[in-house]
């Protein structure tokens, strides 16, 4: 088996990034040698022709020519899913959080045996009570702009929201974004 | 799933010429009309265009044209031929822009849409390429002081682009990209779709065989 320089070691050798070793190789092997002077010769050679130039006021008429050609094209948008799936993927996780809150609520409270189930009744209006009185007292307090600025999302929170995700928590609302759009 | 946006008949904008780089489309704030294109990077341009502002497309065309250009000129090495497969290159990056990843420099896959078009142009054409005269051929350096030694690198110019229009088609990408465009081994890899090693293997043996070639003549 010969130790000549391989094609992709001549190469390394004409733009001066062949190895050390191979670079020993090369100075002590004529054949090697011989075949890089020609390579050098031919890249010169091939080099020397010159490009096309075409007139300065051709390119302008290019660009108008490709405008043209290019005015009758529709162009398809991202698809909604890989644009815009982070503030979709909060609000699902908002919405489940929701839903799982209301079914906790809704649940029935586990009774000890011999118990007798406490049951709710609204026998006298809810205003005689003296904590209404304290909660409607507090809510006149609260201007309308407060609360409406306290549950509006800020701008880009849904983004920043996301960012804090662990990749393990992205895949996994993938998979529940997946299943809430029936992918 | 949405439809497109309509007719992309917006007027582009005309700028200088700006270098490439390898960068990630990313989903910047492109709709709006604070972005100027002329000094947006590749990135924003696509986020643009995808974002569906077509006149980016007409800073992608105004940057690169030249470069598709003389890709084009030296497959079918006449001008009218150049530019109407330069055009083509250009409609065809139109359509597939979206399909961009960002994982090579937009230069590279401009290369690459622009290799398959002319491949497939020369493909097609191929019994017409030995008898079109070009307008490089056609051009005799006047300020030669020996008129014959002018002649003599006419005809050994010619001999050249002859034998290099002879070539296997990954060979001859792989000069003109390499030599020509002065494309890095890597970019090459990319545009052609191949690794590194057979970028350089192309390039050596597209050597080997032009000098085969022009030896015989």
């Amino acid at each position: 088996m010969t130790n000549h320089l391989r094609p992709d070691e001549f190469v390394d050798a004409m733009d001066g990034a062949l190895s050390t070793a191979r670079g020993a190789h090369l100075e002590n092997c004529a054949d090697c040698r011989a075949e890089l002077d020609g390579l050098w010769s031919m890249q010169r050679e091939a080099h020397a022709d010159d490009a096309f130039e075409p007139s300065p006021l051709f390119w302008d008429h290019f660009s108008a020519r490709v405008r043209e050609a290019t005015a009758n094209e529709k162009i398809t948008p991202e698809p909604w899913w890989r644009t815009g799936w982070q503030p979709i993927a909060v609000l699902t996780v908002a919405a489940a959080a929701v839903v799982l809150l209301v079914q906790t609520r809704s649940t029935p409270a586990v009774v000890a045996p011999g118990l007798a189930p406490v049951t709710l009744t609204a026998e006298g209006p809810v205003e005689d009570d003296g904590s209404w009185d304290i909660v409607m007292g507090l809510a006149a307090e609260i201007a309308w702009d407060d609360i409406r600025d306290a549950v509006t999302p800020a701008a880009g929170a849904a983004d920043a929201a996301i960012e804090e995700l662990t990749s393990a928590q992205r895949e996994a609302l993938v998979r529940l974004l997946k299943q809430e759009i029936g992918e | 799933m949405r439809s497109g946006l309509g007719a992309a008949a917006l007027a582009w904008t005309v700028a200088s010429g700006h270098t490439s780089s390898m960068v990630k489309p990313h989903p910047t704030r492109v709709s709006g009309p604070e972005i100027d294109l002329t000094t947006a990077d590749e990135a924003t341009l696509v986020a643009a265009f995808r974002a569906g502002r077509v006149e980016a497309f007409g800073e992608i065309v105004t940057r690169h044209r030249k470069q598709i250009y003389q890709l084009c000129y030296r497959f079918v090495r006449n001008h009218e031929d150049a530019s109407d497969l330069a055009q083509d290159v250009f409609v065809r990056a139109f359509k597939g822009l979206h399909r961009f990843k960002g994982d090579s420099s937009l230069t590279t896959w401009l290369y690459r849409v622009g290799v398959n078009a002319c491949l497939n142009r020369v493909a097609a054409k191929k019994p017409l390429m030995l008898e079109a005269p070009t307008e490089a051929a056609e051009r005799v350096d006047a300020s030669a002081v020996d008129p014959l030694q002018a002649v003599l690198q006419h005809e050994r110019a010619a001999a050249v682009r002859e034998a290099i229009a002879k070539l296997p088609p990954k060979q001859r990408a792989t000069l003109v990209l390499r030599i020509y465009q002065e494309c890095s081994h890597e970019e090459i890899a990319a545009a052609l779709g191949g690794t590194v090693g057979a970028a350089k293997a192309n390039l050596f043996h597209a050597l080997g065989n032009l000098r085969r070639a022009l030896s015989v003549k």
